[in-house]
């Protein structure tokens, strides 16, 4: 699953002073959900990325690049 | 959310002073009120409550299977009891959802919810689709009889969704 794909939403969502639970509530999903894709095992669909972003105030590629 | 909502609620529950709650914020105390009245209140805790009545029907389906194939009895203990641990489990996520309220709901229900389901249904259809080819030779063969085969089949049915679900949720974390 998480081939390929690297993602920076913990350092994103830590600066924004946010915990995954708060930010898991912010966008309607569970905890885990944030914490699979903080950690490679799970990557969100583009609505689910487009509102992470959104709510960090960063854009999609800020959080998730492909890997070389 | 609120930011003050996390405060009140541990205010809330250390002092049960309601009063103060009132003064301080008007506008969170509603929410807090709205939470309070909630018995589930996170969809970890759905997710829990559905992960272990699944995983327990999936045992008891696989345990009826494999006192069939020992016992060689297709009666091993009362065939009401996978149908019934199923219609209890059903009803058991259906009431933690209710109680949860729909906000929990709708994250218990997300898009990694949808997929480790997907892939247990995928496994699921495909371990069911292999038992006729495997049992259909093993009653060929005379191995099997047909009273016999089709306890094992149908409980299996149900193990093979219930118990890689259950695997895939407490996993993936």
């Amino acid at each position: 699953m998480s081939i390929g794909l690297i993602n920076h939403l913990k350092s994103h969502r830590s600066e924004a002073g946010l915990t995954q639970a708060e930010l898991a509530e912010a966008v309607q999903v569970s905890r885990k959900t944030i914490n699979t894709i903080e950690n490679r095992v799970f990557i969100p669909s583009t609505v689910l990325a487009l509102k992470i972003a959104g709510h960090l105030k960063v854009s999609v590629h800020a959080l998730f690049e492909l890997e070389e | 959310m609120c930011k003050e909502e996390g405060y009140l609620i541990s205010s809330y529950k250390s002092t049960n002073v309601t009063l103060t709650l009132q003064l301080i914020s008007p506008i969170c105390n509603s929410k807090v009120t709205q939470r309070e009245n909630e018995m589930i209140n996170s969809p970890e805790q759905i997710s829990h409550i559905r992960t272990a009545t699944m995983g327990f029907t999936g045992i008891i389906c696989l345990a009826y299977a494999s006192l069939v194939v020992i016992t060689g009895q297709p009666q091993p203990m009362s065939p009401w009891i996978p149908g019934v641990a199923g219609v209890l489990t059903s009803i058991v996520i259906f009431g933690s959802f209710m109680a949860a309220g729909s906000k929990n709901a709708v994250m218990a229900t997300d898009e990694l919810y949808a997929s480790q389901q997907s892939k247990a249904a995928q496994i699921g259809y495909w371990v069911a689709l292999a038992m006729y080819p495997i049992f259909g030779l093993l009653i060929m063969q005379d191995l099997l009889s047909l009273s016999l085969a089709f306890p094992i089949m149908a409980t299996l049915t149900g193990a093979a969704y219930l118990l890689p679900f259950a695997y895939l949720t407490c996993s993936r974390t």
